[in-house]
């Protein structure tokens, strides 16, 4: 096990005043705050300056960090090498400060966080009910149009005999139906964490989250696709192949359509109850080269058109 | 190792927004808030109870969403030390962020397709 130096983690000396202390805290849990930061690695940083600062914030806990840091943090990085963290997926989300490394835990224990939370201490309450755990699950859009079955593993924290805390993972098997869309919350009654006494089980909150496609972008319950037309497939309309999540539809293009114009196909979207669109937004395209004959072919056209300005609009407001 | 995996089969009665609301009593225990926090915040204008409820003289009742706003304030609140007009400013913020993100996302994709 890794021993970990929280007063460089807060970037404060070990002599530090708690003023200072909480105000480095302060600072770097703005800056890392997972719904503040994007910078990648944020929320391991939180979690760290969060173990840190439930230490070094409480006079009893930081003497007895600050012995076992004079006398034994060789010991930990010569023990269990590689043991890795605690901090695993799976916990509840809202409580990224409250998860401790396997450090903490080995010199403080399973509750080390009990103090901070708002809600009755455990040992005192005799019911109390479980944590609810939150857990994310990235899905492509063709899973989220059509239905998933995904393998989910969580840590979930066990009372012994003892009223010791641990940690157990719970694998869990889920089949999402059809009609997810980003954001949507799933709530499995009876999920989460052990409740305490006669306290019921918590939920899990599965919170859903859809990766980029290559082709189609998300609004909500409407996809979006760009679409590259030809300018005669424009002026003239055509009938063309479109790609949706469910396969090729054909598609009238109507004749005069101008670049940016959108067309609408409904029900070809994500989610329920109503379905979303597909919006279609087509994207007037040229070849990069064309044959002397297109050219031919386009100078008689300027010609043909000589009467249209496009730009008429821009040289009466300048 | 306890090794036993349960499957769960999620109904698509349960994607539903509507399906899944709760009372006071039940926000103020699964975040850990008072009531009288639940009910600045809805002073606030952050969660919203639910219109029978606001209408009828019975408990309050809120959707899901409005419990995960809730989580998020209290995480907010705790984490950042803010006070209760600080943590709806935050989530109103984060929240347009959100918006814009996304609109860029799009645009860009309609923009720069390769």
């Amino acid at each position: 096990m890794e021993f970990k130096d929280y007063y460089k983690i807060l970037g404060v000396s070990d002599d530090a005043e708690a003023s200072d202390i909480k105000k480095a805290y302060r600072k770097l849990a703005r800056k890392y705050h997972p719904d503040v930061s994007k910078e990648a690695g944020a929320e391991a940083r939180f979690k760290e300056v969060g173990e840190a600062y439930e230490v070094l914030s409480d006079p009893e806990k930081r003497a007895e960090y600050d012995q076992i840091r004079q006398l034994g943090a060789r010991g930990y990085q010569q023990g269990a090498a590689g043991a890795g963290t605690g901090a695993g997926q799976g916990f509840s989300e809202e409580d990224l400060s409250r998860q401790f490394t396997d450090f903490f835990e080995s010199i403080f224990g399973g509750m080390g966080g009990g103090h901070r939370q708002a809600g009755p201490d455990w040992q005192q309450a005799f019911s109390q009910r479980g944590q609810d755990m939150h857990h994310k699950i990235a899905l492509f859009l063709e899973e989220a149009a059509s239905g998933v079955q995904r393998q989910i593993r969580l840590q979930v924290p066990e009372v012994d005999a003892y009223g010791r805390v641990h940690r157990r993972t719970k694998t869990l098997n889920v089949k999402i139906p059809p009609g997810v869309v980003a954001g949507q919350r799933i709530r499995l009654a009876g999920q989460g964490g052990p409740g305490v006494g006669d306290g019921a089980t918590g939920d899990l909150f599965l919170e859903i989250e859809l990766a980029p496609h290559p082709v189609f972008g998300v609004d909500g319950k409407d996809l979006l696709l760009t679409l590259p037309v030809t300018p005669w497939e424009a002026a003239l309309g055509a009938r063309v192949k479109a790609p949706t999540l469910t396969g090729q539809v054909n598609l009238t293009i109507p004749k005069g359509s101008a670049s940016g114009q959108r067309l609408r196909l409904k029900g070809k979207g994500l989610g329920r109850n109503p379905t979303g669109d597909l919006i279609v937004t087509l994207q007037v395209t040229v070849p990069k080269r064309h044959s002397d004959e297109a050219l031919a072919l386009y100078q008689k056209l300027a010609q043909t058109e000589a009467d249209f300005d496009p730009r008429k609009q821009l040289e009466a407001r300048s | 190792m306890n090794t036993t995996v349960t499957t769960i089969v999620v109904t698509e009665h349960q994607l539903s927004d509507e399906t899944t609301v709760w009372t006071l009593t039940e926000v103020c225990e699964r975040t850990a808030l008072s009531r009288e926090s639940v009910m600045d915040l809805v002073d606030l204008g952050v969660i919203r109870p639910t219109a029978e409820s606001r209408r009828g003289a019975r408990e309050w009742t809120f959707q899901d969403q409005a419990l995960a706003r809730l989580q998020r304030a209290s995480r907010l609140r705790r984490e950042l030390e803010l006070d209760w007009a600080g943590v709806a400013v935050a989530i109103d913020l984060m929240e347009e962020i959100q918006q814009l993100r996304r609109e860029v996302d799009s645009l860009r994709k309609q923009l720069y397709r390769s």
